[in-house]
């Protein structure tokens, strides 16, 4: 019997099924444009936020992202690397933002109950971690954590895309768990 | 104290809970289905903001300071107007120079933008010169001095501050220039003309990576339409790398305009990278179909992206241009696929397997059949499929990953794992253990570069050899993860723990168990 090694975070789907939807993206199929979005928004929106730091700043680049994203499939030469596509998307349009001018930072409660509803599915302790990520890390460390523990990433493929070494990305990712840890414990008490 | 993983699940379920209805992105995607585009836009993340171009504005305001001490007069408007910089030309080739000329094409100023033009500008007076006669005189300095010729034939020409009918006036002038000149040496050129616009934050990032702005505007081309290729990386490059490069992906670029072929000379050439590939493959260059050929620039080599298809196999390689050596080499076979029928699969099926294939995997493979058979075949069963077909004993795997997911409709196990050096990735029906989808890739090892084995120590002698780094006892660690993964094409195994107060990480090498990057750090 072979052993299972552990994956961390979520789990993403597959090039090839995204690059498929791309594909039929390009030729005006918008029920490709909604299955791509229903698997790929929460890592889109995780990194945007990761950058931006503000849920609804993030929330718009989402939907920029997207409309970007079927205006250029046709454009997309399959590399197996859809993903990555998507992301340097949103990582553009997430640098554009800020330069244009985001939103005031930090986020405010009454902000943080818009993006996250009582009905969101998200409850109190969730949204505690993710505000303490965007608040005590540094911004490569956010970016790590985001494309690991939401868009489901593996550490090589963050390295790829950050052009950061893996060993670097590695080191990164614990020490900011670490933090995270720390905060989160401060907060408890 | 919160545990990673739990700390991971609910950044997860916070961002995913946060993601607006569909329907709403999909109203807003009609609103823009007119303004299709090409290509991404700018591409903005290594473009900070830093200097203000210093160049261009000085003189139009040192000119406009002129005529105030000058008074009036026909005269002294006359000399104004001969000194009035109208428009600047930028040559790239490996020296960047850039020329700025009067409204009658008049050379007023040369400058060099590296060191290179500097000892190249240097003992020419090009002031006053028509700017015809000051290209021709550059080019044959160029070429004497071997900066043009059969391998670099590449010039890029930048026009900047022109208006747009003078500057494509300008920019065909020069390029016929730079043709006729390079053809009397015998040089058939490629020369790449684009029109450059007053950009502070380009110009402060093209300072910040000591280029031209010309060079600055044509990496952000080229980046916009492959966002994947890093723009200070082919800032580093050559004008001839990047002349290759857009030559690739010249239906792409919108701001760019190519006369010539970019030369190849200097590298191995497409049909040597294809030979190459095809015999990897272990495939006659000759028999192989719907060729692919690209030229692309990775991990800081030029290379060839080498895919053909043979029988219902499609096969990729990145091919070094400069040594001819396989970095990448992947085969992918799909049931039914490339070829569109079923009758290759047998025959695809046999190669590579040492007994016969089971009555399953020659099934029709259609969602239809999974009304008829809803067992599950559970995942130790797909390995077993997935092994049979690569043709490697289970025993002699480790598998990476085993996930149950639906592919068109079809429930599939998604099985990875590396044996040997050769990472598999295969697509098993959940239900037949039927083979939808075979994929390989071949990695080295520092191993088996040397010695031409494919050694691997294994998990457990992996970890043991962190442990034994560490000085901790197995049973004294929690939060383990173990990853095995390729770093810069050597297999590695990422393994994280904690132990005490204390927590670690190490890079171990596969084949030799040795550890590459450790480092421990005190959580308090």
């Amino acid at each position: 019997m072979v052993g299972l090694m552990s994956m961390g975070g979520n789990a993403r789907p597959a090039d090839s099924r995204l690059e498929g939807y791309i594909r039929r993206i390009a030729g005006g199929d918008t029920q490709a444009l909604r299955a791509l979005y229903e698997e790929t928004a929460g890592a889109v929106q995780g990194y945007a936020l990761s950058i931006l730091r503000h849920p609804q700043d993030a929330e718009d680049v989402l939907q920029d992202t997207f409309i970007r994203v079927s205006a250029s499939a046709a454009g997309y030469t399959a590399h197996g690397k859809p993903m990555a596509w998507l992301l340097t998307i949103a990582r553009n349009l997430s640098l554009m933002k800020l330069r244009e001018g985001a939103r005031a930072l930090p986020v405010t409660d009454e902000e943080w109950e818009r993006a996250l509803p009582p009905e969101s599915g998200a409850s109190p302790e969730d949204r505690l971690v993710l505000a303490a990520a965007l608040d005590a890390l540094a911004e490569e460390e956010r970016q790590i954590v985001m494309l690991h523990a939401v868009a489901g990433l593996r550490h090589r493929e963050i390295a790829s895309l950050l052009q950061l070494p893996l060993s670097t990305v590695l080191s990164k990712y614990h020490r900011a768990l670490r933090k995270l840890k720390e905060r989160l414990t401060k907060e408890a008490e | 104290m919160m545990r990673r993983k739990e700390i991971e699940n609910r950044l997860s379920r916070a961002v995913n809970s946060m993601r607006p209805d569909a329907d709403a992105l999909l109203s807003a995607c009609a609103d823009q289905a007119d303004k299709k585009e090409a290509c991404i836009p700018m591409t903005t993340q290594q473009l900070p903001i830093k200097k203000t171009r210093k160049t261009w504005i000085p003189i139009t305001a040192a000119a406009a300071a002129c005529v105030v001490l000058l008074g009036g007069g026909l005269g002294v408007f006359g000399y104004m107007d001969a000194r009035r910089p109208d428009a600047v030309v930028g040559l790239d080739v490996n020296p960047s120079i850039e020329l700025t000329i009067n409204r009658k094409d008049k050379v007023l100023d040369a400058t060099a933008v590296n060191s290179d033009a500097e000892a190249l500008l240097d003992g020419m007076e090009l002031q006053g010169v028509p700017l015809d006669v000051a290209i021709n005189a550059l080019i044959g300095s160029l070429y004497k001095n071997g900066y043009i010729g059969e391998n670099a034939n590449s010039v890029l020409v930048s026009v900047e501050g022109a208006g747009e009918q003078r500057g494509a006036t300008l920019q065909e002038q020069v390029t016929e220039e730079i043709r006729l000149a390079l053809a009397s040496q015998s040089v058939e050129g490629a020369i790449l003309t684009q029109e450059v616009q007053q950009d502070a934050e380009l110009q402060a990032w093209a300072d910040e990576n000591n280029i031209s702005l010309g060079k600055a505007a044509l990496v952000r081309e080229l980046t916009q339409c492959n966002p994947l290729l890093d723009a200070s990386e082919l800032a580093t490059l050559s004008v001839q790398q990047l002349s290759l490069l857009a030559d690739s992906m010249q239906s792409q670029l919108t701001g760019v305009s190519t006369v010539g072929t970019a030369s190849e000379d200097g590298y191995i050439g497409r049909d040597k990278a294809l030979e190459l590939a095809a015999a990897r493959a272990g495939v006659d260059a000759g028999a192989v179909t719907q060729v692919e050929i690209e030229m692309d620039y990775e991990d800081g080599r030029m290379i060839y992206e080498v895919e053909f298809r043979h029988d219902s196999h499609k096969y990729e390689a990145d091919v070094d241009a400069l040594t001819g050596d396989i970095l990448d080499y992947e085969d992918s076979w799909k049931a039914g696929g490339s070829s569109g029928n079923t009758a290759g699969q047998g025959t695809t099926q046999a190669q590579g397997t040492t007994g016969g294939q089971t009555a399953a995997t020659t099934r029709p493979q259609t969602a239809q059949t999974t009304a008829s058979q809803n067992r599950d075949i559970g995942q130790d069963a797909a390995l077993e499929a997935a092994c049979r077909h690569a043709g490697v004993q289970t025993s002699a795997v480790t598998a990476q990953r085993i996930e149950r997911d639906v592919d068109d409709g079809v429930p599939v196990y998604e099985v990875e794992f590396i044996a040997g050096n050769v990472r598999y990735e295969y697509e098993i029906h959940a239900l037949t253990g039927a083979v939808r989808e075979a994929k390989t890739q071949t990695f080295k090892t520092a191993a088996s570069a040397a010695a031409g084995g494919t050694a691997d120590v294994g998990r457990d002698a992996a970890l043991a050899a962190a442990l034994e780094h560490a000085g901790v006892r197995q049973a004294d660690i929690w939060d383990l993860e173990v990853d095995r993964d390729v770093e810069h094409g050597v297999l590695v195994y990422e393994i994280s723990f904690q132990s005490g107060r204390m927590e670690y990480e190490y890079l171990i090498e596969a084949s030799t168990g040795a550890v590459l990057h450790w480092e421990s750090e005190y959580d308090d």
